[in-house]
């Protein structure tokens, strides 16, 4: 009995805890389960892919007459609208699978201060998404120069800024995301509701031929991700396009979290 | 030690908590007891933050949860066995939880070393049985050696090498200073561990006492007597005013004390052959305290019920 008494004590004094125990805490969580590595996995595989096929599309339109030569980062950047599901759904369930699971229940014994836990959380997930993205810029770019040849030639200035770009958006769209899972507390309706305002959105005002309907629709966080990684200037330039995108994570995060304060873990 | 001040938790129109007050002590192990839906859980994560009370609070040293710096090392929980994310290790969870309290993860071993999980810390968690499952959460809220220890039905899916470790775990934490709250339903178990009692029924207080009291208040404390000449005996006492029922041979008597009913069988000079008290076990004590109470209840099988079907 004395022997299990003794083992039971910690003499360290306590230190840590705060904002700098809850990043490190979320950190241990998200690369403690295997979805992180897959998914990240399956993200390089699919840029690298798409960089390639990207790159053999443009030599072979060239090569029957049309002008598509674009710079490389920017003829990659047209994968990465698709590999970015990767990052989104890395970040989905690191914040939804915790209500599956029910390990929300100890990640709130741990950080109770619920405000303070989904701040470590968005901080970590942002920052490995944004190093992703570049991963991502920089890996489509040189497969896409591979196979596009001249017709894809671009400067080391243009790869920085679109590796930037591409960081800062898919960062931000993981605020989006985590905010967003955080409400919906279901991988189901997060991605759903994801694809829907990345992907569909954008394309179906397109064709409605309403005026306001389709310059909303350029507000989305798509199109100013595009922006953000080609530099195109249209429909407005990265000065636009920062904001905007500011503006949809910061009411999701906002949204998330009122549900998290407001309701029973 | 936990102050519970007017406890009140609603969902809507029902009331799963009404009105707790409570103040639960270190140096003991106080048992949490209460028919299922009485509210049980519910106070547990109130205690810890999970869920916001509707009114009144829940204290611990003074202070809410989510006051402290380092709540693992104030209060650890075993509360709604979801320990952690099934395709995390043992050692990893633990060593996530130790890292957001600034515990040094030398200790992540040594809790799973104590918890007897020590040889399966590299294994998922989803992989694990229920007993496993409820050894780390033991271990999870042993990791910050806090004073305050919370237990929701920690011998749920262990054997009885793991149900009496726990009780020993529960009896030398207590032993130590700590405050030790335990809810179970296993009321042979409790008898055996708990010092106090805090009994729920639909949300409300209904005891709050040493177990002892508790038990001692039970209409089941009966004392045996065995006499060759019952009959007798058995008019002396009800007149007396206490009642009697025969059992086996002998006469179950409630209402007097050992003493009165010896004195009674003298007085109208009928032998006595066995004269002994008949305590109660605590759950015959628990049901007639919460008979009223039950959220839950089955009926069981009866000779009339029977007979209508």
């Amino acid at each position: 009995m004395n022997e299990m008494t003794t083992a039971l004590r910690l003499t360290t004094p306590a230190k840590g805890g705060g904002l700098r125990g809850a990043i490190a805490f979320e950190w241990t969580k998200l690369w403690s389960v295997r979805s992180t590595w897959w998914s990240l996995a399956a993200g390089v595989l699919l840029c690298a892919v798409f960089a390639a096929v990207i790159g053999m599309s443009v030599e072979a339109s060239e090569k029957n007459g049309f002008d598509v030569a674009r710079p490389a980062p920017h003829l990659a950047a047209q994968g990465i609208m698709l590999v970015q599901l990767a990052v989104l759904v890395m970040a989905t369930l690191a914040t939804t699978a915790e209500y599956a699971n029910g390990s929300i229940r100890a990640t709130l014994r741990g950080v109770p201060v619920r405000g303070r836990m989904l701040l470590a959380k968005t901080a970590v997930v942002a920052a490995v998404a944004a190093a992703a993205g570049t991963v991502f810029c920089v890996l489509g770019t040189l497969v896409t120069a591979v196979f596009a040849g001249e017709h894809g030639a671009y400067t080391a200035g243009e790869l920085a800024a679109a590796a930037f770009g591409t960081g800062v958006y898919l960062a931000l769209i993981a605020v989006l995301v985590i905010g967003t899972g955080t409400v919906f507390r279901s991988a189901a309706g997060t991605i759903t509701t994801i694809i829907m305002v990345l992907l569909v959105l954008p394309e179906l005002v397109k064709v409605t031929g309403v005026g306001w309907l389709e310059t909303a629709g350029e507000y989305t966080p798509s199109v100013a991700g595009a922006v953000l990684m080609t530099r195109a200037g249209e429909p407005y330039g990265g000065g636009t396009a920062l904001p905007v995108l500011l503006l949809w994570a910061a009411a999701a995060v906002a949204g998330g979290w009122a549900a998290l304060r407001a309701r029973d873990a | 030690m936990i102050i519970l001040d007017r406890l009140s938790k609603r969902h809507g129109e029902k009331t799963v908590v009404a009105g707790l007050s409570s103040q639960i002590r270190p140096g003991k192990v106080t048992g949490f007891l209460g028919p299922n839906g009485a509210g049980k859980s519910t106070t547990m994560r109130m205690i810890v933050g999970l869920d916001a009370p509707t009114e009144g609070r829940a204290l611990i040293n003074d202070k809410p949860y989510r006051a402290f710096r380092h709540p693992l090392r104030e209060v650890g929980a075993l509360v709604d066995a979801g320990s952690g994310h099934p395709g995390s290790s043992a050692y990893r969870h633990l060593l996530g939880l130790a890292r957001s309290n600034g515990i040094p993860a030398s200790r992540v071993e040594e809790v799973l070393e104590t918890a007897g999980l020590a040889s399966v810390s590299g294994k998922r968690i989803g992989s694990f049985s229920l007993g496993m499952g409820q050894r780390l959460g033991i271990a999870a809220a042993l990791l910050g050696d806090p004073g305050v220890l919370l237990f929701d039905e920690p011998v749920n899916g262990l054997d009885p090498d793991g149900v009496r470790w726990v009780r020993e775990l529960m009896r030398s934490l207590a032993a130590e200073g700590r405050t030790v709250l335990v809810s179970s339903h296993l009321m042979s178990e409790m008898q055996e561990t708990a010092d106090h009692l805090v009994v729920i029924g639909r949300g409300r207080l209904i005891a709050d006492a040493p177990i002892g009291e508790v038990i001692a208040g039970s209409s089941r404390n009966a004392v045996l007597v065995r006499t060759p000449r019952p009959e007798t005996l058995e008019r002396r006492l009800r007149a007396a005013g206490m009642s009697v029922t025969p059992e086996s041979g002998a006469l179950l008597v409630t209402g007097g004390t050992p003493e009165e009913i010896g004195d009674a069988a003298f007085g109208c000079g009928v032998p006595v052959h066995e004269l002994s008290p008949r305590m109660a076990s605590l759950e015959q004590a628990y049901m007639e305290l919460t008979a009223e109470s039950v959220e839950y209840g089955s009926t069981a099988p009866t000779a009339a019920n029977h007979r209508k079907a």
